[in-house]
């Protein structure tokens, strides 16, 4: 029994959770890829985020079913740092300031590939699950 | 971080009224071919419009090239019942 599934049935037997709740918990817990049960965190760890994963499966009643999904490589955010290495100083300036008024203390023309590595890596363990009546959202990293 | 721009495209655009559609398998690579004249023609344009705008012309396109790079491995496929819409990119 993997460690996630026992969190949950732990929870289900201390009232901390419904039975309708538990089963959603263990759907999306089984839903996650059977090569990360079990496997070690270094090992994981040394495999690259590659891509970002977005799922959507929608039902409308009028519409019918929609399936969406999208696969981002992670190659583009990084190489997205390289565009704010080009980004002209008056323009830095005013975007910075312009991030600083909504309460973002970033300078993006000291983002660096590094720190861009330590943001990809977290998004390692991102994972969104939305589970609607009428839709399902997934979105991981792979 | 690889430098190969994007080879191929496949683009399906099905409407589901209709049994034609639009199938495309787009080899980027000749269009890259193609437009290199073009692009090589337009370099004076390129490096005028870089003063003009404070950018550093090589590294601005070290940039560009950096993120045609990556566009390899893309994927967006959206079913709906009315068209259903496949964009791959090698």
């Amino acid at each position: 029994m993997s460690e996630n599934r026992r969190q949950i049935l732990d929870m289900l037997a201390q009232g901390k959770v419904t039975v309708d709740e538990a089963e959603r918990l263990l759907s999306a817990v089984e839903r996650e890829p059977a090569s990360f049960v079990g496997e070690p965190d270094e090992a994981r760890r040394n495999d690259k985020v590659k891509y970002l994963r977005v799922v959507v499966d929608a039902q409308d009643d009028e519409d019918g079913p929609t399936k969406v999904n999208v696969r981002v490589p992670m190659q583009l955010l990084r190489a997205g740092v390289k565009l704010t290495s080009i980004i002209p100083p008056r323009a830095r300036l005013e975007v910075n300031e312009a991030l600083r008024k909504e309460g973002i203390e970033v300078d993006i023309g000291k983002l660096t590939p590094e720190s861009l590595e330590e943001i990809v890596e977290h998004l390692r363990d991102l994972r969104v699950d939305v589970d609607h009546e009428h839709a399902k959202v997934r979105v991981f990293c792979e | 971080m690889s430098l190969r721009p994007p080879l191929f495209l496949i683009l399906h655009i099905l409407p589901s009224a209709s049994r034609r559609g639009l199938r495309l398998w787009v080899p980027l690579l000749l269009i890259w071919i193609l437009l290199l004249p073009f692009l090589i023609v337009l370099l004076p344009v390129y490096f005028v419009a870089c003063a003009v705008l404070e950018l550093r012309p090589f590294k601005t396109l070290g940039a560009v090239f950096v993120v045609l790079g990556s566009l390899g491995g893309t994927h967006l496929e959206v079913d709906t019942p009315s068209a259903s819409v496949l964009v791959h990119i090698y």
